[in-house]
């Protein structure tokens, strides 16, 4: 495992997000932009799952959130893996990276749950709050990853 | 006759003035504030050995001016949760303590900086990046 990171952080393309002016906060910038627009679609739908906002039918909304999501994530997560291999050795035993990833699987599942309680007509809250709880906790741990 | 608008527009035109000035500002800062992560350090190992002049502890990382025979070095430490781990706390490193960082210098040849995996105060070792001390 080690060995594999030390060889990412050696790789040309971590060699090129360390050596080049504009590759690196280019790459940041558009991830910041990517998980600014994800969890802003998340947000609004879990805000109405929550129950606010019930003057906007969650169909529609859904319509134009989910596309947003997964536009936002195709941009996150390669942008995110070059920011991993720049600094994959350290990258690679920070606890705050690994609690990110967990929290993001937890909400890809719980997404999941909530399309096949969906189709049975169902919305529950608790898959709002899930979701809320969990994609904060993407968020704060993304953050907190350059502090540990 | 008087244009009413001529105050806003002064106002706006001094706003504009000032928010250049402090643009061209920015740019006269020196870059050091910008050695973060490994980024702008090399993948050579280095070793400087000497005096320190001042320590900082605090965010985003730490920081301890080094005075070496050819001049003082702005060495770089961990954020400041990564040293305390490292078993680095106020009162660790003091002025006047002769240390020996061992890490990567700067990429800029120009600039006497680097950023320490291995800090060495008097007899006592801190790995502040074991993760990365592996293949040095």
């Amino acid at each position: 495992m080690t060995a594999l990171l030390f060889w990412l952080e050696g790789s040309l393309l971590a060699e090129a997000m360390r050596q080049s002016l504009w590759l690196y906060p280019l790459v940041n910038t558009l991830h910041v932009l990517a998980a600014a627009a994800l969890f802003g679609a998340v947000l609004l739908t879990d805000l109405r799952l929550l129950g606010l906002g019930r003057r906007l039918a969650l169909e529609p909304l859904l319509a134009l959130a989910l596309p947003t999501v997964w536009a936002a994530f195709a941009v996150a997560l390669p942008t995110g893996l070059l920011l991993f291999a720049s600094e994959a050795v350290v990258h690679g035993a920070n606890p705050f990276l690994r609690a990110k990833l967990l929290l993001l699987a937890g909400a890809g599942l719980n997404a999941l749950l909530f399309a096949r309680l969906r189709r049975r007509g169902r919305q529950p809250r608790a898959s709002g709050l899930a979701s809320l709880a969990l994609w904060l906790g993407v968020l704060v741990c993304g953050r907190l990853i350059a502090y540990w | 006759m008087r244009r009413p608008t001529t105050a806003a527009a002064l106002s706006r035109r001094r706003l504009l003035l000032g928010g250049a000035a402090l643009a061209v500002a920015a740019t006269q800062l020196r870059p050091a504030a910008a050695h973060h992560g490994w980024r702008s350090f090399g993948d050579t190992p280095f070793e400087l050995s000497g005096t320190v002049e001042e320590v900082f502890l605090g965010n985003p990382h730490g920081e301890l001016a080094v005075r070496a025979d050819d001049g003082v070095w702005e060495v770089g430490l961990g954020p400041p949760y990564r040293n305390r781990r490292a078993g680095i706390e106020e009162g660790t490193i003091a002025v006047g303590d002769r240390v020996t960082a061992i890490g990567k210098r700067a990429r800029d040849p120009e600039e006497r900086a680097m950023k320490t995996e291995r800090l060495i105060v008097g007899e006592r070792t801190y790995d502040i990046y074991p993760e990365r001390l592996r293949d040095s």
